[in-house]
């Protein structure tokens, strides 16, 4: 008979998310996570497998950690098997060390491979956990699995060299092939927050990814793993999960005469679905001053379509400056000293000095740009 | 830069229409539709063409404006012009967006140098900007002028609007935005953003809020420390509360051991307490007096003196606090009647509506008398300028046309009485000459009528006197002649005759010596020859004599004949050197030429006769046109004395009667205003007492429903609505009281039960207490406590003997001693035990228990304490996002800040250095050009550093920084115009001159200031091409009166 688990990581409980969302965001987080538990109710599994960064750490309160306790009791005696991360490292502080835990609840609690036995004594799950934001040593190397009649599978929280996503830091670093000389059948990984699959001739390894999105860098929910083992075989079934999406899109305003255009375009990106849809807009090409002008009201016009939209102007500038800088003018004098300074300039000097030209030749035109960080308040 | 030729294949109404231009200033005349505009557009679009942008391709409004109309021919076309250098290039363009092109040909060098110019951004070449050294932006608004520009300076800020116009086009090449207007809105900006002591504004604001965030994360990090030391001691209290219970259950198990060993103590102790029995029941007889009392009851009875005093002191304290609520709620309850009834929210809308309406009326009001008061004060200054401005209804239906008129008339008779007068002067310094030229001729000659007679005799007997004289110098010459050659022969002849006379003496001495005569012979030829020379010398001294005389004669003759002659000639020559004549030939052809001249001068005297008379004609003329219009001019306050006055009073005149029609104008326009005004008054008061009687109504109405309410105070109140606020104020001030009292009622009511129920209490622990000393037959606590003792130990006895006997009963638990000993030889023989007695187990489990009671308290208090702490604070999340944001949003405001102050510091730097650099040659330039526009009228002229402008009014005298009420609207024309020009003239400044294009900009000179300006354009023109647009003939007319090109469009 086949052994089920139900694997997950990187839920990231109680994560920062931008100002004003992240009550809504963060619910749907716990949402999602009470989803794949219920799942593993569901599926029969013979135990839930969460290889580290269930919540964050400084963060989590003890809400959360009541919500936990009460949904791991809600599915006693269903094993839970936590590997701490590194943002829920296994330190005194954490509640992994001071919450009383139900008894189903099994949590690694050394830098070094532990082993809890599951499934009636059938599987062994090897696991070892994060004592601090980094590992004090990293214990792959390390694993050793015992010559015996028992399903071996191992859960843990690090970063799997070939498969390394650059956005992402290196923790507890190790190499498939390496862990894939012992006879594991299956290592249960956490760190990744995409999807992401190690075959080996003999472990299969998997990144669940993070069930629910998290940021732009990481846009879709990658939902979590039905891990079936059979005696030959080790079966992987993908579950969706998650209803955050952060979508970015890219929109040419050089052929726009009014903001409506622009509006009409931004509403099309809109999923209109059960979704929470937080979207980012680069608007690029030229834009003509009077939509550059209405950009916070359209920003607000779309506002109900998502549950958050953030405009990026990345348009060119609509004048040639070298040209005005040759102009006989007092505009013409401005716009040659800024050009010199800019092109004097340190990088990090250059985003002020363009703001200065861009704010300067502004009000030689007679207006003003909308305010950077008073996007809102202006409207 | 001068335009030489356009062509226009296609643009607006225009096909294939070519144009020559002239350079210099040069007036393009056309009706209105004619297209001077297009052709304006079209040189603009040629030069810089069509794109909106210097970085789009997008095209502007003109791509569609000027499309060809008619369809035909292609959109775009060629212009020629020339550079400064001598090059003449050429522009063609093809303005269609699918053919879009442009060429550029050096023609002077036959090239292509359409690549040689950089390449906007708006892929348009950007030669026009190479060549003219400016963008379109600034070509367009400084190189073009049209009356447009104009017509929105009003009198009264005139001088300030072309100010901030000049500053604009220096600033940024359009008239509306200059870089004080970029400063002062960069300032705006700042404000906007917050400056360090405007807390409210949003960087200083997010400032705040990021240190409260900042002190809010700080104290929650410590609250988390604080409650993660907690969470330990839970979880201490926890694991101890868990070994706490597995020793609970040890214990247990070990007591089953214990007991099992307890048999053999059992028996021991068996027979113990049956000992101790024995013992007890001797002790019993002292004490059986108080045997029967009832012990049981003392807990009972101190109970109930514990709850009759506990519910005595309850009672009083409810009472007290009842009194308490008692009078705070008569403290509240006062103040909480009435102000139950709302004044209903459309009413009150409708007083605010109607408050709003009568405050925008009163401001309406008040505005409009301080408009009327303005209006009434403009029309007073404007009747009292009109007052001290001449009267000019004698001059209707235009006096400007009258003086005008008047003027030309005058300068026509002055014209004519100068030109006679210059005529007569001319030719009586003709006269004067000629007769100047004549007098030495006319003294020599007067009184000598037949000086030619005169001069021919002279002239004949001058040759007969020459001839004369040659003949007898001819004769002397003869006769000299003869005597010379007499006397060159007279030595040789007395030499000879001497020698001879010697040779015939000594022939003769030879002869009578040597007697030989034949010696005689040649002696005496030799004789013979000395009488031949004897006689030739004889002849000779007679020839010489005769000669002699002859010559004698001769000159006698002669000297006769020169004086005779030269008497002749001494009258003769003193007439010439009289007349400067060398000669008689040059005093005859001079008398010939001073009898002409004696004729020019009969004819020019004669002429002059006549001229005169014609002067004499003119002057009169004069004369008589001023005494026709001297009364004229002393009723319109300038009277003249002279004709060469006229000019310059009509000039005056005219200034006079714009500021009259000025006057005029503003004194109708504010009598008008002042009418509107005080209709729209009227009418407002009308809207204000409907209005008030309506809030009248309405005000009774609430301020009824207030008094009713008992809000006695509104009468206080001036205005309802602030009554209205103050009973709302009132009302939610005696509704929270009410709330107050509701409450404190209910705790009344509450307090009250509890007291009656507490008073019941306590009755009933007195009367149980009364009851229970009664049954006892005690008076006191004390007495009861006594016997109590007594029979506390005597039931001590009793019952430690009973209890002995029931251990007895338990030890034997039914069994007799006898099996009793028989079990206890028994377990002593298996030796099992556990080492501990029951008791001293059963002693743990008790401590156990209690442990386990209070690490259950402690866990209660920690999590009573977390509670606590946590309460009210916010998870950490949800303060680092707030932080997060705020943060970025503090440092986004701060770049804000900064690039703005940053921005509007350099647009200031820069533009004082422009400025400073502009303003003095600007004034210098504009002085120049208003004092010849005006013909010297407002020559003075001061502009500062930041253009604002001051002019000296020649009427007043003084300097005046803001003299718009004393300019027409045509001086402030001509004012713009010539900054306009001294800007051109700055902006081209060591570059290319720029041409200028003016549309029709005179709309408000007079004729003379019209002249002076097309004279100043005409100067101007030398350096800069003028191209000046016009639909007006008089300025045709005043262009062909200074000999300036104009050319008329075609249709």
């Amino acid at each position: 008979m086949a052994i089920r688990f139900v694997h997950t990581s990187d839920v990231h409980l109680d994560t920062c998310f931008a100002a004003g969302l992240g009550n809504r965001l963060r619910q749907a987080v716990r949402d999602t996570f009470r989803g794949v538990i219920q799942d593993a109710v569901a599926w029969d599994a013979d135990a839930v497998l969460i290889a580290g960064d269930l919540f964050e750490g400084q963060r989590v309160t003890r809400d959360t950690v009541a919500f936990l306790r009460h949904l791991f009791q809600e599915v006693a005696p269903l094993p839970i098997l936590i590997a701490p991360g590194n943002h829920d490292p296994y330190i005194d502080t954490s509640p992994y060390a001071s919450a009383a835990w139900p008894d189903n609840v099994h949590i690694f609690s050394r830098c070094a491979w532990d082993t809890f036995v599951v499934a009636d004594d059938a599987v062994a799950v090897h696991g070892f956990a994060f004592d601090g934001p980094t590992v004090s040593q990293n214990p792959f190397g390390a694993l050793t699995i015992p010559d015996d009649e028992r399903i071996h599978v191992a859960v843990a929280h690090g970063s799997e060299q070939g498969h390394q996503p650059p956005e992402q830091k290196v923790y507890a670093p190790f190499e498939a092939e390496i862990v894939a000389q012992q006879d594991l059948r299956y290592l249960a990984l956490g760190h990744f927050h995409r999807y992401t699959e190690i075959m080996t001739s003999s472990t299969t390894m998997m990144y669940p990814g993070a069930p629910e999105a998290l940021s732009f860098k990481n846009p879709e929910p990658a939902g979590h793993l039905r891990v079936e083992i059979e005696p030959d075989n080790v079966l992987i079934h993908r579950q969706p999960g998650g209803r955050v999406i952060f979508t970015t899109h890219t929109v040419d305003c050089t052929s726009f005469v009014s903001s409506h255009e622009l509006l009409e375009v931004i509403r099309t990106f809109a999923l209109n679905d059960e979704r929470l849809q937080l979207t980012r807009v680069r608007l690029e090409g030229f834009c003509a001053e009077n939509i550059q002008r209405e950009l916070a009201a359209v920003r607000d016009a779309v506002a109900d379509n998502f549950l958050s939209i953030e405009l990026l102007d990345e348009t060119q500038p609509s004048e040639d400056y070298e040209a005005l800088a040759r102009e006989a003018t007092s505009l013409g004098a401005f716009m040659q000293r800024i050009n010199d300074q800019l092109r004097d300039a340190a990088p990090e000097q250059r985003p002020h000095l363009e703001r200065v030209r861009t704010v300067g030749l502004a009000a030689f035109r007679g207006w003003s740009p909308p305010i950077r960080g008073l996007e809102r308040e202006q409207l | 830069m001068k335009f030489r030729e356009l062509h226009i294949g296609a643009y607006g109404t225009f096909v294939e229409r070519t144009q020559t231009l002239e350079p210099g200033l040069q007036l393009i005349f056309g009706p209105n539709e004619r297209g001077k505009s297009t052709i304006r557009h079209f040189i603009g679009d040629m030069l810089y063409g069509q794109k909106s942008s210097t970085a789009r391709r997008a095209y502007d409004a003109a791509y569609e404006l000027r499309k060809p109309w008619s369809g035909d021919g292609t959109y775009g076309g060629r212009l020629v012009y020339e550079l400064d250098d001598g090059r003449v290039i050429e522009v063609i363009r093809s303005f269609l967006k699918e053919t879009e092109s442009i060429q550029v040909f050096d023609r002077t060098n036959g090239v292509d140098i359409t690549n040689s110019f950089k390449q906007l951004r708006n892929h348009e070449v950007d030669f026009a900007s190479a060549h003219l050294g400016l963008s379109k932006l600034v070509f367009l608004n400084v190189a073009t002028l049209s009356h447009y520009s104009l017509d929105h300076i009003g009198d009264t800020p005139a001088l300030a609007e072309i100010g901030d116009k000049m500053l604009s086009l220096t600033d940024s090449g359009e008239e509306a935005h200059s870089a004080e207007a970029a400063t002062r809105l960069l300032e705006e900006r700042i404000g906007a953003i917050g400056r360090k002591n405007a807390r409210t504004k949003p960087l200083p604001a997010a400032r705040i809020r990021l240190a409260e965030l900042e002190e809010e994360l700080r104290q929650a990090r410590a609250l988390a420390e604080d409650t993660a030391d907690l969470e330990r001691e839970r979880a201490d209290a926890l694991h101890k509360l868990e070994a706490v219970e597995a020793a609970c259950t040890k214990c247990e198990q070990e007591l089953l051991v214990a007991e099992r060993e307890a048999v053999v103590r059992r028996l021991q102790r068996a027979e113990e307490v049956t000992r101790a029995i024995e013992e007890a029941t001797g002790q019993l007889f002292p004490l059986r007096g108080a045997a029967h009392f009832p012990v049981e009851r003392l807990p009972e009875l101190r109970r109930a003196d514990t709850v009759r005093n506990t519910a005595e002191s309850q009672w009083r304290r409810t009472q007290e606090e009842l009194t308490g609520t008692r009078g705070q709620i008569e403290a509240e309850g006062g103040e909480a009647v009435g102000y139950e009834r709302h004044i209903s929210s459309e009413s009150e809308a409708l007083l605010t509506e109607l408050d709003q309406k009568q405050r925008s009326l009163r401001e309406h009001l008040e505005e409009n008398e301080h408009k009327e008061q303005d209006a009434r004060d403009r029309l007073a200054r404007a009747e009292s300028e009109l007052t001290h401005l001449p009267d000019f209804r004698g001059m209707n239906p235009d006096p400007i046309a009258c003086l005008n008129t008047l003027a030309t008339e005058a300068a026509g008779l002055q014209r004519a009485r100068k030109d006679e007068t210059e005529q007569w002067e001319d030719q009586k310094a003709a006269v004067d000459r000629k007769t100047q030229y004549l007098a030495k001729a006319r003294a020599v000659f007067e009184g000598r009528p037949e000086f030619a007679t005169e001069l021919r005799d002279f002239q004949v007997a001058a040759t007969q006197h020459d001839q004369e004289l040659n003949r007898l110098r001819s004769d002397i010459d003869k006769e000299r002649a003869v005597v010379e050659s007499a006397r060159r022969t007279v030595p040789q002849n007395q030499v000879r005759g001497v020698i001879c006379l010697i040779i015939a003496i000594l022939l003769s001495i030879t002869a009578v010596a040597t007697h030989t005569w034949a010696v005689f012979i040649p002696a005496g030829l030799t004789g013979l020859a000395t009488l031949w020379f004897m006689l030739n010398l004889l002849l000779a001294h007679w020839e010489t004599r005769r000669a002699d005389i002859n010559i004698a004669t001769a000159e006698r003759a002669i000297e006769t004949l020169t004086a005779e002659h030269e008497t002749r000639s001494a009258r003769m020559h003193a007439v010439a050197e009289a007349v400067d004549c060398d000669s008689t030939r040059a005093l005859e052809a001079f008398y010939e030429d001073y009898r002409e001249d004696m004729r020019e001068l009969q004819t020019l005297e004669q002429s002059l006769a006549e001229q005169d008379q014609r002067r004499q004609d003119a002057v009169a003329a004069v004369d008589q046109f001023l005494l026709r219009i001297q009364p004229q001019f002393t009723n319109l306050q300038r009277p003249i004395e002279h004709i060469e006055e006229m000019p310059a009073a009509v000039s005056e005149l005219i200034t006079r009667y714009q500021e009259h029609r000025d006057a005029k104008r503003r004194a109708n326009e504010n009598r008008e205003q002042l009418a509107r005004l005080q209709s729209e008054r009227a009418q407002c008061q009308s809207d204000l007492e409907s209005c008030l009687e309506r809030e009248r109504k309405l005000a009774l109405e609430a301020r009824e429903i207030m008094r009713e309410n008992g809000y006695t105070d509104e009468n206080k109140h001036a205005n309802v609505l602030t009554a209205l606020r103050s009973y709302r104020i009132r009302m939610a001030q005696a509704q929270d009281k009410r709330g107050r009292v509701t409450i404190l009622r209910d705790k009344e009511r509450a307090l009250k039960a509890r007291a009656e129920k507490e008073q019941t209490e306590l009755k009933r622990a007195q009367e149980a207490w009364r009851e229970m000393t009664r049954e006892l037959n005690v008076e006191s606590l004390a007495q009861c406590e006594t016997l109590a003792e007594e029979a506390t130990r005597y039931r001590e006895c009793v019952e430690r003997r009973a209890q002995l006997e029931r251990q007895l009963e338990s030890i034997l638990d039914g069994a007799v001693l006898a099996d009793l000993r028989t079990a206890a030889a028994a377990v002593q023989e298996s030796g099992e035990g556990s080492g501990r007695e029951p008791e001293a187990i059963r002693a743990d489990i008790k401590t156990h228990e209690a442990d386990r009671s209070q690490l259950k308290d402690a866990v209660r208090d920690i999590d009573t304490k977390l509670s606590e702490l946590t309460a009210g604070s916010r998870a950490l999340n949800q303060i680092e996002e707030e932080l997060d944001t705020c943060r970025e949003q503090v440092e986004t405001l701060e770049a804000e800040w900064e690039a703005t102050v940053y921005a509007a510091a350099l647009i200031d730097e820069v533009a004082r250095d422009k400025h400073a650099r502009i303003a003095p040659r600007m004034v210098h330039r504009a002085g120049e050009y208003l004092s010849t526009i005006t013909n010297g009228a407002y020559s003075e002229l001061y502009i500062s550093r930041d253009l604002s402008i001051s002019i000296r009014i020649p009427k007043t005298d003084h300097l005046k920084e803001q003299p718009e009420t004393l300019l027409s609207k045509g001086t402030v024309d001509q004012l713009y115009l010539a900054m306009r020009l001294a800007l051109l003239q700055e902006l081209s400044q060591g570059g290319e001159s720029v041409p200028m294009i003016l549309d029709d900009p005179f709309a408000n000179y007079d004729d003379v200031r019209l002249a002076h300006a097309l004279t100043l354009l005409q100067n101007f023109g030398e350096r800069h091409q003028i191209l000046l647009f016009t639909c007006r003939e008089d300025v045709v007319r005043a262009a062909n009166e200074q000999s300036i090109a104009v050319v008329e469009l075609k249709p």
